[in-house]
């Protein structure tokens, strides 16, 4: 296991050199630059300014530099859009919102869609089950910036429940970032929440027939009993590895929510970050979400083999 | 050989079909694409006949105006032959000819007796109710004290002007000027050839006045292209990666899906947008071609996985081994017998795969990185509408729920196919 674990690790690390060289490479070939938007600089202003950038040197010098600070120091260097901030100093700020927006949604995702799936596999091809799967549909085919100002016009205009837009940290108190949080966490996790519902009901009907469960039921044990302590534990499998995919696709999916909700976290730096072309600071989103993704992706399969001891990576 | 009554065998696709044509949510879902498909390919009639706006023709003074407004189409117009006859009462200074001031009030008069439910030549408010402009904005009775200047309890047809300026200026000097054979800047009784009959904007007008319903059929057209045109990209990509991988197996496959393995782990959609956003200079064809490329080359890697599996577990079966014994070449064997015996699950994915690329589509075209005005797709069409929702609700709900009926449609379809397909999924 320790292993293997090691082995994921180093080859992540491989991929993401490979991310990173070719972000550097796409953004090099690009037409446009950071310092060509506005208004037109003399040459003079603009050829010290990509001094500073290092824009001057040769292709393969200013990659050196950049892997070299990157990989060695964990530098992506100053912003180019605002020069007086460090990309570090903007990832720093905006990635404990993301995160925290991205955690929120994968509790919505999994209680909603883990519930909902129950339900409809215990009472397949009743009206639960219906319902549920045609909810489930509902709610993959919805998307969520359709979704979104929907709810906003009900819960927070029409009811005026909870926030239409911004981001209150803890220091509003655990209400206050409730009241801010939740309708975000909602959409972006709404559609994961379906398909884990999907997957969860196809697993338990698989697992409601196997042969341990039916000896489970044989030795008298209740059924409630034989759900909670048998059958969930195999049910959730797909759904586990599952959650890999669906963290990197709420990571962007919250780029859309963020600009809905106007909140300040990692993909309103993203986009705007790739529109102004500060390369840096693309750069270092990138980076971040990739080993993010990386990470948990580990974490997930890591997991698995705890969950489902078939599986083993040794 | 002596002659035998055989029973006759159901092949696998006879079989699935009936399967499929049972499913009654994937039948739905099937017909609602078609008519979506359909309406895609006869934009150009449906413009013409149906709406009779064109995507992209401008009624400024009509923008954002709500359900049911009128405007006067300036393509497609229809005559209204009957108002000839009228001819002396439109020519209000009666100079022997039509002005555009003179066509203008007679259109407004027209949009005053269609908003005049009981003819008595006054608007209430009940009536004020029923006008397109007030559906969602202030109540009735605001409306009707804003406007009624005399306060006699009723609006008549002067004070009604602002909501009854049905046909512009500059549109009613081009509706002029094209009857005009004398080039008198009026309208003879020989050349009148009637007044233009106001037409519904179904679905509302955007921020420039156009019309959403014609805008929404459009943006059919190019959501279903691109989520059709992206799926194929993936379609092939995946068949030769991964059929490639499973038939040589070995050191190939293990290097073809090793590579696989490791764009799975990379956040492709961020790659594609900073892709968008970096060739955003591109001219719009190009860029359309990009954006296909570019969805169907995140969704490869499924496609491919399935491929391989599929074709691992055929390439030994006996009509393979056959194949190979009479020396078929292997580019052959690949696509001649194994991947039409791979068909059913590969035609599934694809099937969920469009609705997928279509969501991504207009994700991107909600970053303002997909199609560019004056085209739309629906995620594009959504995107304007998601900048002012609360004040023209209407501006993202027909686009977002195209959308999203398309999906469920395209998703109900593919769930019917796959029960369909693989009978071991349905025992359930």
């Amino acid at each position: 296991m320790f292993q293997y674990i090691v082995k994921r690790l180093l080859s992540s690390v491989g991929v993401i050199l490979i991310i990173i060289t070719a972000s550097f490479f796409v953004m090099k070939v690009a037409p446009g630059g950071p310092f060509d938007a506005d208004r037109k600089l003399p040459d003079e202003v603009k050829r010290n300014i990509e001094a500073k950038y290092h824009l001057d040197k040769p292709l393969w010098e200013q990659y050196l530099r950049q892997m070299d600070s990157i990989v060695l120091k964990g530098d992506f260097g100053p912003s180019m859009k605002y020069p007086d901030r460090t990309v570090n100093e903007i990832l720093a700020e905006g990635l404990p919102v993301s995160l925290v927006l991205g955690f929120q949604a994968m509790i919505v995702a999994v209680m909603l869609g883990l519930s909902a799936g129950l339900i409809a596999g215990l009472r397949q091809n009743r009206w639960e089950d219906y319902g549920a799967m045609t909810t489930a549909m509902a709610g993959v085919s919805i998307p969520n910036f359709v979704l979104a100002p929907l709810l906003i016009v009900l819960f927070a205009i029409k009811l005026r429940w909870f926030d239409a837009a911004g981001w209150n940290g803890l220091e509003k108190g655990i209400w206050g970032h409730f009241k801010s949080s939740l309708l975000p966490s909602l959409t972006l996790g709404v559609y994961y929440a379906a398909y884990i519902a999907r997957l969860t009901r196809s697993g338990m009907l698989e697992i409601i027939r196997q042969d341990y469960i039916r000896t489970a039921r044989a030795k008298g044990l209740s059924e409630t009993v034989v759900v909670a302590r048998h059958a969930i534990k195999g049910a959730v499998i797909p759904v586990v590895s599952f959650l890999g995919p669906a963290f990197a696709g709420m990571l962007t999916g919250s780029v859309v929510i963020e600009k809905i909700f106007n909140i300040p976290g990692l993909g309103t730096h993203f986009v705007a970050s790739a529109f102004n072309r500060d390369y840096p600071l693309v750069l270092g989103t990138i980076v971040l979400y990739s080993a993010l993704l990386v990470v948990l992706n580990l974490i997930v399969d890591v997991l698995y083999t705890v969950l489902d001891p078939r599986v083993s990576y040794d | 050989m002596t002659e035998q009554h055989l029973e006759k065998g159901t092949s696998l696709w006879a079989d699935a079909w009936k399967r499929l044509l049972r499913n009654r949510a994937a039948m739905a879902g099937a017909v609602v694409v078609a008519l979506m498909a359909l309406c895609a390919l006869g934009f150009g009639l449906i413009s013409r006949y149906v709406t009779r706006f064109t995507f992209d023709e401008q009624h400024l003074e009509h923008a954002t105006k709500p359900i049911g407004a009128r405007s006067i189409p300036q393509e497609h117009y229809r005559l209204d032959e009957g108002a000839k006859a009228r001819f002396g009462e439109i020519d209000a200074d009666a100079d022997g000819k039509i002005d555009r001031f003179e066509l203008a009030a007679e259109m407004s008069r027209l949009e005053f007796r269609l908003l005049d439910g009981n003819g008595d030549g006054a608007l209430d408010a009940a009536e004020l109710g029923e006008a397109p402009i007030n559906l969602f904005r202030d109540s009735a009775q605001e409306t009707l004290a804003q406007m009624d200047a005399d306060g006699n309890g009723s609006v008549h047809l002067e004070e009604a002007a602002e909501i009854t300026a049905l046909m512009p200026d500059d549109e009613a000097r081009d509706f002029i000027r094209k009857y005009d054979a004398d080039k008198d800047k009026g309208m003879s009784a020989s050349e009148f050839p009637g007044t233009p009959v106001p037409q519904t904007h179904w679905f509302g007008t955007d921020a420039l006045g156009r019309d959403l319903l014609t805008r929404v059929v459009m943006g059919a057209r190019v959501s279903l292209a691109v989520g059709f045109i992206a799926t194929m990209v993936s379609f092939w990509i995946g068949i030769i990666w991964g059929a490639t991988a499973g038939y040589f197996g070995g050191r190939v496959d293990n290097l073809m899906m090793r590579f696989v393995d490791i764009m799975y782990g990379l956040p492709f959609m961020f790659l594609v947008i900073l892709l968008m956003v970096i060739f955003q200079e591109l001219p719009g064809d190009a860029k359309l071609y990009l954006l296909f490329l570019a969805l169907g080359a995140v969704q490869w890697l499924t496609m491919s996985r399935i491929v391989r599996g599929q074709v691992i577990t055929l390439k030994s079966r006996e009509f393979v081994e056959a194949a190979r014994a009479i020396g078929v070449s292997k580019a052959k064997i690949i696509f001649r017998h194994l991947i039409p015996n791979a068909l059913g699950p590969i035609i599934v994915y694809s099937t969920l795969t469009v609705p997928a690329v279509m969501l991504e589509e207009a994700f991107l075209s909600f970053l303002g990185l997909g199609v560019q005005a004056p085209y739309a797709s629906w995620g594009s069409l959504a995107s304007d509408g998601a900048q002012a929702f609360r004040e023209y609700p209407w501006l993202i709900v027909f686009p977002g729920a195209a959308l999203a009926i398309t999906l469920l449609s395209l998703n109900f379809l593919g769930d019917g196919l796959r029960d369909a397909l693989d009978p071991q999924v349905r025992k359930d």
